[in-house]
């Protein structure tokens, strides 16, 4: 359990981290900014939804408790969405600036929940090191 | 000085609550087939005064080190993000989506902070 908490802890900050280069990615393919191909964001986006479904079952297995397990199953509905909402077909067309507005979300949720996660595995660092301390 | 603080207490959220706003307009702008121009004009002008508004709420509220430092970083980014759409290299135009990432993050921390008095 304890390997798990950790675990999410380490992919949490990792895909926070992805969701800030996938913002870069987005500015780099705008034609009105970058003009580079989308291909790369594209790519980052499927993998980073895959990574939060790794994260919902490490909060299952590691036990984060209902509120972390119900906002892993947000974040990884949001990451889910964020592939509809930058479909091209999208009508009306102006739904689809909820992309950007997804992309905000996730990366607040993403951080939400890798600061609290690494507040619980300090946490119980710091129970272990006080019960060493007392045994 | 009280005052100067419930003020960048105030400031401080609603300036986040215009970034949101600010990330829709870039969205309707960039792929909802809508204009760009109204996201320029509320970048060019609130998102950029409200942060100098800001700093100067947090000197004059004596709000510590931390957050008035924080808050000279947000002018610093918010400035940015306008300077960067406007050079000719691409991958520095780029910067202006994660920029904005950036400010939103410090802002943030800064309505936090304000919010439990600092």
């Amino acid at each position: 359990m304890a390997a798990a908490r950790t675990a999410f802890m380490g992919l949490a900050w990792l895909f926070v981290l992805g969701v800030a280069v996938q913002f870069f990615l987005a500015g780099l393919g705008l034609s009105e900014l970058g003009g580079e191909s989308m291909d790369p964001h594209e790519a980052l986006g499927h993998a980073l939804t895959i990574v939060s479904i790794v994260l919902l079952l490490l909060a299952v297995i590691g036990r984060l408790g209902r509120l972390l397990i119900g906002l892993s199953v947000v974040l990884f509905l949001l990451a889910f969405f964020q592939s509809l909402w930058a479909n091209e077909d999208l009508d009306p067309m102006a739904l689809r600036s909820l992309h950007v507005l997804g992309g905000l979300a996730i990366f607040v949720l993403g951080h939400y929940l890798a600061q609290q996660a690494t507040r619980l595995v300090r946490g119980e660092g710091a129970e272990g090191a006080r019960g060493g301390a007392g045994a | 000085m009280a005052l100067a603080r419930n003020a960048f207490r105030v400031v401080a959220w609603l300036f986040l609550v215009a970034l949101v706003v600010q990330f829709f307009l870039g969205g309707l702008g960039t792929l909802g087939g809508e204009s760009i121009d109204p996201h320029r004009l509320l970048g060019a002008t609130a998102l950029t005064l409200t942060p100098i508004a800001m700093l100067l709420l947090a000197v004059a509220g004596h709000l510590g080190r931390v957050v008035i430092a924080m808050t000279a970083v947000l002018v610093a980014f918010v400035i940015l993000e306008t300077v960067v759409v406007q050079v000719d290299v691409s991958w520095l135009k780029a910067l202006h989506v994660p920029n904005a990432l950036i400010v939103f993050a410090v802002a943030q921390a800064l309505a936090m902070r304000a919010g439990r008095g600092v």
